[in-house]
């Protein structure tokens, strides 16, 4: 092997295998950051990762001549690309980060080349130490810009800022080519501005993309918000029409059944018909409101609500004292109310029977009105934000319910939300109504 | 000294009511029970003394219990006043008289004995005291007399309805001192007790009679917090 002639050459062999190691690790530690993380161990895959570059590098020294250096950092980036398939599906993140990264890790070299090699007095210990620690550097700033947001951007957005990546690192090929082609490669002209211009541009791309992907999230999710509204709005509105439906058929049945007694009765027919007729008018009766606030919109939603409890073996208790005039709208009160008491069911319907409890509480003061809403429910573990995250698999409308809700609430009062072991509890409080 | 009164003009649930009170074991309760509204107000207007905490039936005779209390806030502002309502009758003026809670009939002892709790410890901590002094002269206020504290320079202009002190001090000494169940900072300058919220917007506290107390924005989720525990507090579990 004349490639370690000299003891310093094997030294330097050693440098630069530890480098790329380094630079493996701070390349994945970046992706865990990025794609979440990967799922086998971080252990096993540092493992992986540094034998695999290990052997690139030995690989790089043996057809390279001894002067060149083995170990670069495009290289160490292009070998990490296969380990990608071991953190969690996002495509069109990947593809457009592997190729920013590609693109940078290569302006840097080049500018990093075009600034170094012109200088006379140099030590190579140095320069090479400070290539590579400016790499890791720029690993860092990338982990720092990117949110570790995992949200897709549209894809005509994606495929620009893929394209102005290409671009950069085709018009860097096309700069490579002609600065070796030409007698002295290390001018110090125009190229060196223009890596740093790549550089900055590149790296401007990873705040770009986390950018729009917040951006496109929290509008999808405002739609999403909106749509929600809409249609428990709808939904709340029909029921209640349906309500209305019933009542007027069974005061009309009720009115029929008196008839029908008071018809019997004058007939002479017989004391049983008679007794029959009065009790089933009197049972019509007996199917009321649950509960009566003298708010027509709470009310509503409260009987539609308390009676799905009911039938679910949730025991209520209600204490519900407030005034009439209440300005308090539909969609406030469907928003509100509508999506915590669907929230109680949810987590009622998790538990036994017997452990299955609500506990509405609805009061004014101080011009205030005060909204407390306790049910039985397992300890909640997880949270974004300050609110639950939702367990239930799908994911279209599940969890939307508290966050239309504080949306709701934060723009005329103020919430909290408390999850015991075997409670969770929600206080609402509106102000000026 | 906790005086309470009742009011209810069926003398069966008077006295049951009257048994669960006194036998919560609270020291110098002492309590009165009255028939009628009319007797109620007759008593207080005679003999120039007040109660604490009313226990009023809102069906009365003659005078109905919202009229009975009506004419109590008139002469009173703190008084705590408990209506006890059947749970078919809806009075909606009822709101008006600013009644501390509402018991639904039958009344359970359970509940009564909770709502008790509550209205002694709400009378507790709006009847500490806080002392200044102002030169040589030492001075107190109850709580429930301080609307505000404002900072000014060196001074501390202590707002209340019946006018204004000035004492020298900081706000933030001040605060440490106070219950923080019942007052909060809004601002550097500025300590609210919370009785007299009208409601939060983003930038200010209305306090009633309209006045608008800054909020900063350091203090802005911490008021908020405060506030609903103290509402929450207020309403009842």
């Amino acid at each position: 092997m004349n490639n370690f002639i000299t003891s310093a050459s094997t030294l330097a062999f050693a440098m630069e295998i530890l480098f790329n190691i380094i630079g493996m690790i701070f390349i994945l530690r970046l992706y865990n950051w990025v794609y979440g993380k990967a799922n086998i161990s971080n252990k096993k895959l540092y493992l992986v990762a540094a034998l695999v570059i290990v052997v690139v590098t030995c690989f790089a020294r043996a057809i390279l001549a001894p002067f060149r250096p083995a170990a670069w950092p495009p290289v160490t980036v292009l070998f990490s690309f296969p380990f990608l398939i071991c953190y969690p599906k996002n495509r069109q993140k990947k593809i457009l980060y592997s190729i920013i990264l590609l693109t940078v890790s290569w302006a840097w070299l080049f500018a990093y080349d075009l600034i170094t090699s012109p200088l006379e007095f140099k030590n190579v210990w140095v320069v090479t130490s400070a290539f590579h620690c400016g790499f890791w550097g720029l690993l860092e700033l990338i982990r720092k810009i990117d949110k570790g947001e995992k949200y897709n951007i549209p894809y005509s957005l994606w495929f620009l800022l893929t394209a102005i990546s290409m671009a950069s690192m085709i018009t860097l090929g096309i700069t490579w080519y002609y600065v070796t082609q030409r007698d002295n490669p290390y001018l110090l002209t125009i190229e060196l501005p223009m890596m740093l211009v790549f550089l900055f541009i590149n790296i401007s791309l990873f705040a770009f993309f986390d950018r729009f992907s917040t951006l496109m999230h929290t509008e999808q999710e405002k739609i999403m918000l909106e749509q929600q509204l809409q249609l428990q709005n709808k939904h709340y509105e029909e029921l209640e029409a349906v309500r209305d439906q019933i009542r007027t058929n069974q005061h009309n049945m009720k009115n029929y059944l008196q008839t029908a007694s008071q018809l019997a009765a004058g007939q002479d027919c017989n004391e049983e018909l008679i007794e029959f007729l009065r009790t089933a008018s009197g049972e019509i009766n007996k199917v009321e409101q649950v509960v009566s606030t003298g708010n027509p919109c709470l009310d509503s939603i409260l009987n539609i609500k308390i009676s799905e409890f009911l039938r679910e073996n949730i025991k209520v208790d209600t204490k519900i004292q407030i005034p009439p005039n209440l300005k308090l709208s539909f969609e406030q009160a469907v928003s509100i109310l509508g999506n915590l008491m669907d929230n109680a069911m949810d987590a009622c319907q998790n538990l036994k029977y017997e452990e299955r409890w609500v506990r509405i509480r609805i009061s004014y003061t101080k011009h205030t009105l005060f909204i407390r809403l306790e049910n039985s429910a397992k300890e909640i573990k997880s949270w974004k934000n300050g609110l639950p995250v939702s367990t239930k698999k799908e994911t279209d409308f599940h969890g939307l319910g508290l966050k239309n809700v504080r949306k709701i609430v934060e723009e005329v009062g103020t919430m909290n939300i408390e999850s015991t072991p075997n409670s969770f509890l929600v206080c609402i409080a509106l102000f000026d109504l | 000294m906790i005086r309470v009164a009742i009011c209810d003009d069926n003398l069966n649930i008077a006295n049951s009511i009257e048994n669960v009170v006194m036998d919560m074991d609270i020291k110098g309760l002492s309590c009165d029970v009255f028939s009628s509204g009319v007797e109620l107000i007759k008593h207080l207007q005679s003999d120039q003394i007040s109660y604490n905490i009313y226990l009023m039936d809102i069906e009365l005779p003659l005078q109905n219990g919202i009229s009975t209390a009506s004419i109590i806030r008139k002469n009173d502002k703190n008084a705590l006043i408990i209506f006890i309502t059947d749970y078919k009758d809806y009075v909606y003026e009822v709101f008006e008289v600013l009644p501390f809670r509402f018991l639904q009939k039958p009344v359970s002892s359970d509940e009564l004995s909770h709502v008790m709790m509550d209205s002694i410890e709400h009378i507790r901590r709006a009847g500490q005291i806080f002392f200044f002094q102002i030169g040589h002269e030492k001075y107190q206020l109850h709580y429930h007399a301080i609307i505000y504290f404002e900072g000014a320079a060196r001074k501390v202009i202590i707002h209340t309805a019946r006018g204004t002190y000035e004492i020298y001090g900081k706000i933030a000494d001040i605060i440490v001192r106070l219950d923080k169940s019942l007052f909060c900072q809004t601002h550097a300058s500025y300590i609210v007790n919370m009785d007299y919220i009208h409601s939060i917007k983003k930038t200010d506290v209305i306090l009633q009679d309209d006045i608008p107390i800054p909020i900063s924005k350091k203090h802005q989720n911490e008021i908020k917090g405060a506030y609903l525990s103290f509402i929450e507090r207020r309403c009842g579990k």
